[in-house]
């Protein structure tokens, strides 16, 4: 069951602004799982291979954020009531963040692509 | 192992008191959720490996907090009523005052802990040499204290500044002669027609 439901309704494109990186690698732990914030920390530092540390308040500072722009809804149920704390919240990706996520994702990736083609790139990964 | 569970109490509890710092309507929603966060992170950032690891976990903990202020303010109050009323909510609220607690509150938690690993002071070196006297309780003492003389001292400069209205050349600074010269402009045009 998910606890308030955004009203927000908006596309995600391409032509939206680059999302923060701290939201990008948070709706990135997101996207296939439930979780609550210590385990999107954990996940986070993890997939970032540990380049990227988000403490309480930046992390809860993006979900925030996140919440009211409907990246993301606070779950009522607990995915695994048993394995966990019921303080804990959950939070799970909406289609607005799973778009959000695609969009950055295709922006990053066109962006690896043309660094790739310049000659620069070409020169070091021939040396 | 129960003078490492007391101070990891006490980090909480620090760190709790430092979560008073966020706006209102954000620590409500999230205080204790950023709290448990820093209980599940405190035991593997902070302890066991050493001073070096426990200063880096604090510095890491303090730099982290310091930007969220900052946003979380801005998000708060700066897209209500723009930037005059965010100079003037800051100027007048309680925050001047808990800013300055609270930086006299880190130094003072900084310094008690750095007694702890610094036997030369003397009069911390006879306390802990008193059988009585643990480590913890002479941290929690010098907490205290400093914690004490920071309010004292941090409600005397809100109180001063607010008496002789310190915030009001700062205002003026920025906002006031904007208008200032505008409606001087606006009578010169006039008188001109």
């Amino acid at each position: 069951m998910i606890k308030n439901e955004p009203k927000t309704t908006g596309r995600f494109s391409s032509a939206q602004p680059p999302l923060a990186p701290a939201v990008f690698y948070i709706l990135l732990a997101l996207a296939d799982r439930d979780l609550h914030g210590y385990a999107i920390m954990q996940r986070v530092r993890a997939r970032s291979a540990g380049a990227v540390r988000l403490g309480p308040g930046t992390l809860y500072g993006a979900l925030s954020r996140m919440l009211k722009e409907g990246l993301i809804v606070e779950l009522e149920d607990r995915p695994d009531p048993e394995m966990d704390d019921a303080r804990r919240r959950y939070y799970r990706s909406t289609d607005r963040g799973n778009r959000a996520l695609a969009a950055e994702a295709k922006r990053l990736g066109d962006l690896a692509r043309l660094a790739h083609a310049t000659r620069a790139v070409r020169e070091l990964k021939q040396a | 192992m129960a003078d490492r569970e007391s101070t990891g109490k006490a980090s909480e509890r620090f760190y709790e008191c430092l979560l008073l710092l966020y706006p209102p309507g954000f620590r409500l929603l999230f205080g204790p959720d950023m709290t448990q966060v820093f209980r599940d992170v405190y035991p593997r950032g902070a302890r066991g490996k050493g001073f070096g690891r426990y200063l880096a976990f604090w510095f890491w903990t303090l730099s982290d907090l310091a930007c969220s202020l900052f946003r979380e303010w801005g998000q708060t109050l700066l897209p209500v009523e723009g930037i005059d009323a965010f100079i003037q909510t800051l100027a007048d609220s309680t925050a001047v005052p808990i800013g300055i607690f609270s930086i006299v509150l880190v130094q003072g938690y900084v310094y008690a802990v750095l007694t702890e690993f610094s036997q030369d002071v003397a009069w911390a070196a006879s306390v802990s040499s008193n059988p009585g006297v643990s480590s913890t309780d002479l941290i929690v003492v010098t907490a205290i204290a400093a914690c004490s003389l920071g309010m004292v001292s941090a409600m005397a400069a809100w109180a001063i500044a607010r008496n002789n209205r310190l915030h009001d050349p700062i205002i003026k600074l920025f906002l006031v002669p904007k208008t200032e010269v505008s409606i001087a402009r606006t009578q010169e045009f006039n008188q001109a027609l």
